[in-house]
């Protein structure tokens, strides 16, 4: 079968499969260069060099996957998961590297099963490995000159970061290759673990430090769900499996997922979406992801923005026959995404720090994509990822590239103007913003209009949340943007005399993702000239993307038809936001109007309506308090346990010492006392008839 | 016909003895009066390993039969020779490494060809299938280590050790030549072969027959015996001091050689019972020493800022975790569909190498060290390296996660597997041991977490601490090149555990299959003796 597919494909399977390693390798001849202590000047060039071979071989791979993938009509050839009498039809295919842990091995018992290292490829995986290794190269590409010090010296820990970056990209690549549970896992702690060395790469800056731990110690509450997710789709699977099916591979578990009961698959789903929750910032474990701005602006970009954090909207729609099974579970998914949103749009309409509003609004984006798996249009949501990828790493490159010249002042209070300054990057983050806003015809319009359609169908109060929670992401976007780039000239002191804009290799690869910010969200839609069924005359949803979408394990109900309607009034809402901000800030005023107008309101969303401090009364000082009573245990308790323990040998010991004059003896006597009781245990054993 | 028999067992032997050889040559070398032939010792160790393992692997090509699948004169070759042979082979080339520089170059031939023998003497243990051969082989592995801890280093402390281990292995050894006198009393020959099995399982079915005390007893005393080879409950006082009086490198030898020897050697006494062993009397004895190793040996484990006498201590715990894969015994659940790892016996030869690797690594790198001219030895010796030295730091942090069985090190795997084949085996126990096993798996499993305590504290020394005065490696690159070996094997084989798994489950195959009985003339009058022996009551 494989061999099949391997002669209608442009390269060799295993030529795809080594995509996630060159970034790693990149990062090993990093580690070279640092342990021969060679100058850092050069540090980025493999790591930039194997991110861009992962770049083209995922561009490759993204156009030629379909005919890679075995088609619906021969479905039936496909091996063993056909043949049985279910509906569930594997849509990609496993390409095995090699058997990893034996799960009972051929030789001994009936079953051959192992746990592999083994890539899934299916349509999902082709649209999030492209998009991830193309944003993973432009963002390394302006590392290049962002991670500098004002006289364009590299900073301290240039290669380090830059060794960091090329692990993270491997692990994000090997997350989205994974073919089964375990490495999925693998790669969901591996991308964590590069998160929390990255947050806390000004190490010496307590707040990043702390930052770097809460991001650690948050995410680790929801991958504990995780994984007890994957331990139970082990337990229930396993027992349905045969010879040659390794229980925990996508196509294995899919395929037997809906012989189990309601109970088990709503169980199973809603431990996954614990370890979603955690890694994807929501409601309500968001609470590290604007404590993670302390990383440096590429990380944000990155890491906190493009990819890693969309990977628990991956693992949701990768699982879609999981989730598509449980109603329970999509119905909490919307809840908890409704609330996500809200929240985070609110929280970002008080704020001041750039990179936070930034954050807020990856929070309240994600939260929209979770509505979108929720309201059971999975594909929706991956519409969304795959844009706001592109405008969200943008943004926050350009809020890099402003820090950078403010001599890292992010404050929106402290300087405003900047239009003459930065031209480039004000033109290029007026991009980002119109996309983010949802301005029509740019990529976030297209993919955010499907999910708002999506939630009125739901249901017709979700739809309206989605609407206002669009409207204030238009508005606190634009506030931003007006407070940053309008008003008169004013520069923070950090700045200098003469900030400028950022070099060229900063600026080409924000053009890159600006292209993207505007184009592609046609890659979802399609060319029409039906006047009466598409949008301004010639467009209309649900394109190319969606079509590609088909041939994966993401299932759920299909976009309705209609709603032309919405794209009209979301197009009305997004104006009326920039508008309003407009109105308001056009003039980057210094009094916040917001703050005397809404009052208490926008001093509750100014402090994030408490809830940091809420977590810190509920979980933080309990849980500290436990450490010290266990720390206090430890110190006494076990301790005392132990002497205790040890008494018995040291009494033996004191004892035998008194009949004794050396040691040799005394053991001796230990070894021959040891012999006796055995032997004699085993005349007990006899007279007894055990 | 007896010329042509020895010509097979002399080519099937060129392995081990080329050890041999080689190791005379080196012992000749030490009365060299030129310090630079002195100085070639370790070389010429090495190249003679490595032309051992040249032979075992392409022998056939030049026509030498390596004895793959022979049976002659008391030596069997099937997978578990195999397996004892390859591993004491590899891990020999590390040893050496790690120990290049070991003794003063006046001692550094005698030493270098004691542990050339000690590891021929492990090689002829994997095939031996005779009592008599068995013995003289484990012998062969332990007294060239009692020499070799004396020689390690100098000071009084080595000798002090030496002698006390030398005293306590003689009168192991004479427990176990005790437990095989009455073994060869039942099955009336020294052969372990399919006839010895019948003889003993018959006995020990029978509880009215003569011979079934004389069984149980020889079988007893031989495995306690073996004990102190694997330095197990109620055999293992000597461990923590001979450890500490040894030179690290020796030590590291001593975590694996004697231990496989005891292993394998146990492997064959208990394949005398036809791997009955989730019943009967040698299971509660085995239960019940394998909790105790482990426990005693965590517990003084945790207590220890010496790291030689922890990781000594801690010895004693792995032995208790292979003495679980022991109970599970081979390929216990056959039939059973729903087991994780149904080969115990697999699971402990693969748990022996990846334990003697990781212990190696760890007691290289403690050798690499020194803190004020001193050997480094205690937490305080170790801390801060990682700020310091990061590649020493974090090879001995990959040596103690393997040893605490962090996942995915490969000591992780072979946690796994034992355990696994251990509740496999409790599925096709009878009803009354099924509990004590899953209870035993209990046992292994908090002991496993009480170890990480302790390890978990050398990887912080070694990784979080800051010290005002941190050990300082001496320049020595072959030990280096060791212990950077032993991280790059444990690495693989926690990345691709599959081979050597694979020599594992060979090796097991045919534990189950005694090799069949050969009818000498020499030997037959024996058994017609013993056969008289049998019919007269033996108290």
């Amino acid at each position: 079968m494989l061999l099949a597919q391997a002669s209608t494909s442009l390269l060799p399977v295993d030529l795809y499969a080594t995509l996630p390693f060159w970034p790693l390798l990149g990062a090993i001849f990093t580690g070279i260069m640092i342990a021969l202590r060679l100058k850092a000047e050069r540090a980025f060039w493999p790591v930039v060099l194997g991110v861009g071979v992962s770049a083209v071989l995922g561009v490759i791979l993204f156009f030629d996957l379909p005919g890679m993938l075995p088609h619906k009509a021969d479905a039936g050839v496909t091996g063993h998961v056909a043949e049985a009498a279910h509906e569930y039809h594997d849509p990609g295919f496993t390409h095995t590297i090699y058997n990893w842990i034996s799960l009972g091995d051929e030789n001994s018992l009936k079953h051959d099963q192992w746990i592999s290292v083994n890539f899934y490829f299916d349509g999902l995986t082709g649209i999030m490995i492209a998009f991830v290794t193309v944003v993973s190269l432009m963002v390394m590409i302006y590392s290049i000159g962002y991670m500098r010090d004002h006289h364009g010296h590299p900073e301290r820990g240039y290669e380090r970061f830059f060794a960091f970056m090329g692990i993270f990209v491997f692990s994000m690549a090997m997350l989205v290759f994974a073919g089964n549970f375990v490495l999925l896992y693998l790669g969901w702690e591996l991308v964590g673990l590069c998160s929390y060395l990255l947050i806390g790469f000004y190490y010496k800056k307590p707040s990043a430090a702390a930052a770097a731990k809460k991001a650690f110690i948050v995410n680790r509450i929801g991958d504990f769900g995780f994984a007890l997710g994957i331990f139970a789709l082990y337990m229930f699977i396993r027992p349905l499996t045969h010879s040659g099916e390794n229980p925990l591979d996508y196509a294995v578990v899919f395929h037997y997922i809906g012989e189990l009961s309601q109970g088990k698959i709503t169980l199973v789903a809603l431990l996954l979406l614990c370890g979603a929750l955690g890694k994807s910032a929501q409601f309500p474990l968001y609470v590290w992801l604007p404590d993670a701005m302390e990383g440096p602006s590429p990380v944000s970009a990155l890491i906190h923005a493009a990819t890693m954090v969309t990977a628990g909207i991956y693992m949701i729609a990768r699982c879609g026959p999981i989730f598509a099974a449980s109603q329970t579970a999509l119905n909490v998914i919307v809840v908890l995404g409704v609330i996500g949103a809200m929240l985070a749009a609110t929280m970002a309409m008080a704020q001041y720090d750039m990179k936070r509003i930034l954050a807020y609004s990856t929070i309240s984006q994600l939260a929209y994509m979770f509505v979108a798996l929720g309201c059971s249009t999975p594909a929706s949501g991956v519409f969304h990822v795959f844009t706001h990828a592109f405008f969200k790493a943008l943004l926050f490159l350009c809020a890099g590239s402003i820090m950078l010249q403010m001599g890292h002042i992010i404050d929106l209070r402290r300087f405003s103007g900047l239009r003459n300054i930065l031209p480039h990057t004000k033109r290029l983050m007026l991009i980002g913003c119109l996309s983010l806003a949802g301005f029509p015809l740019l990529a976030g319009f297209w993919s955010k209009d499907e999910i708002v359609h999506a939630s009125f169908v739901y249901h017709p109060i979700v739809g309206a949340l989605m609407l206002i929670t669009a409207g204030m992401t238009a508005y606190y976007t634009f506030r931003m943007y007006f407070l940053c780039f309008h008003g008169p000239l004013r520069l923070p002191k950090e700045a200098g005399d003469h900030p400028r804009e950022s070099p060229p290799v900063m600026i080409a690869p924000l053009y890159v993702l600006a292209l993207g910010a505007i184009v592609a969200g046609y890659v979802g839609v399609t060319f029409t000239m039906l006047m009466g069924d598409s949008f301004l005359g010639f467009l209309k949803p649900h394109g190319y993307f969606h079509h590609y979408l088909h041939a994966s394990t993401v299932v759920g109900g299909e976009q309705h038809g209609g709603g032309l309607w919405l794209m009209y009034v979301s197009s009305a809402i997004a104006i009326a936001g920039i508008w309003l901000a407009w109105v308001r800030y056009g003039d980057a005023p210094v009094e916040d109007p917001d703050k005397a107008a809404l009052g208490g309101l926008w001093r509750l969303w100014n402090a994030k309506y408490y809830l940091d401090e809420l977590y810190d009364r509920l979980f933080v000082r309990p849980l500290r308090g436990l450490g010290r009573f266990f720390f206090a245990t430890d110190n006494n308790g076990i301790d005392g346990l132990i002497w205790v323990v040890t008494a018995v040998p040291r009494a033996m010991g004191g004892g035998l010492r008194l009949l004794q004059n050396g040691a040799l003896q005394g053991y001796a006597l230990g070894m021959v006392i040891g012999l006796t009781v055995i032997v004699l245990l085993w005349r007990w054993l006899e007279i007894n008839g055990a | 016909m007896p010329s042509a028999a020895f010509a097979i067992s002399i080519t099937s032997l060129v392995p081990e003895l080329i050890l041999a050889a080689v190791g005379c040559v080196v012992l000749l070398m030490t009365q060299a009066k030129s310090g630079s032939v002195r100085r070639a010792v370790p070389g010429i160790t090495l190249s003679g390993i490595v032309l051992a393992i040249l032979i075992l692997r392409f022998g056939h090509l030049l026509g030498i039969s390596v004895g793959a699948d022979s049976i002659n004169g008391g030596l069997v070759f099937d997978g578990l020779a195999g397996f004892v042979r390859v591993s004491a082979l590899i891990l020999g080339v590390l040893i050496v490494l790690v120990s290049w520089v070991q003794p003063a170059d006046e001692e550094r031939g005698e030493f270098f060809s004691m542990m050339l023998f000690s590891l021929a003497g492990l090689m002829l243990v994997g095939p031996s299938a005779d009592l008599i051969v068995l013995f003289l082989a484990l012998e062969l592995v332990s007294i060239p280590t009692y020499i070799m801890v004396a020689l390690s280093r100098p000071g009084p402390r080595p000798l002090e050790s030496a002698t006390k281990y030398f005293y306590l292995g003689a009168m192991a050894a004479a427990i176990t030549a005790f437990g095989f006198s009455y073994l060869y009393g039942v099955t009336g020959g020294a052969a372990l072969d399919a006839g010895a099995v019948d003889r003993i399982v018959d006995a020990l079915r029978d509880p009215d027959s003569p011979a079934h005390n004389l069984a149980t007893i020889g079988l007893l005393l031989s495995v306690v015996g073996l004990l102190f080879k694997i330095a197990a409950v109620p055999l293992h006082f000597y461990i923590a001091d001979v450890y500490q009086g040894a030179a690290s490198p020796v030590a590291g030898l001593l975590g694996f050689v004697p231990k496989l020897a005891g292993i394998v050697a146990i492997f064959k006494i208990i394949s005398l019972t036809g791997w009955a062993t989730t019943e009967g009397a040698l299971f509660w004895i085995l239960w019940i020493v394998a909790v105790l190793s482990m426990t005693i040996g965590n517990v003084l484990a945790l207590r220890q800022t010496n790291i030689k006498r922890m990781l000594a201590y801690s010895g004693i715990a792995h032995s208790g975790y292979m003495l679980v894969g022991i109970l599970a015994g081979p390929i216990v659940a056959g039939e059973r569909a729903e087991s994780i790892m149904g080969d115990g016996t697999a699971a402990v030869l693969y748990y022996v190498v990846i334990y003697g690797i990781a212990n190696l690594g760890a007691f290289a790198l403690l050798g690499l060290l020194r803190v004020r001219g001193r050997p480094c030895e205690t937490l305080r010796d170790v801390a801060g390296l990682l700020r310091y030295y990061p590649s020493i730091a974090l090879l001995m942090a990959l040596s103690m996660f393997t040893l605490m069985g962090m996942p995915p090190t490969p000591g992780f795997w072979g946690k796994l597997s034992i355990f696994g084949s251990a509740l496999a085996a409790a599925e096709f126990a009878p009803a009354l041991y099924h509990d004590w096993i899953i209870a035993l798996v209990i046992i292994a499993v908090l002991n496993s977490a009480l170890a990480a305590a302790y390890y978990l504290r050398v990887i912080a020394a070694v990784l979080l601490f800051e010290s005002d005065e941190p050990a300082e490696p001496t320049p020595r690159e072959a030990p280096m090149i060791g212990a950077l070996l032993c991280g790059f094997l444990l690495l693989v084989f926690a990345f691709y555990p599959k081979p050597l798994m694979r020599l594992g489950r060979d090796a097991s195959d045919r534990l189950l299959v005694p090799p069949p009985t050969v009818q000498v003339e020499s030997t037959s009058a024996i058994v017609a003796e013993a056969t008289l022996l049998d019919e007269s009551p033996p108290f």
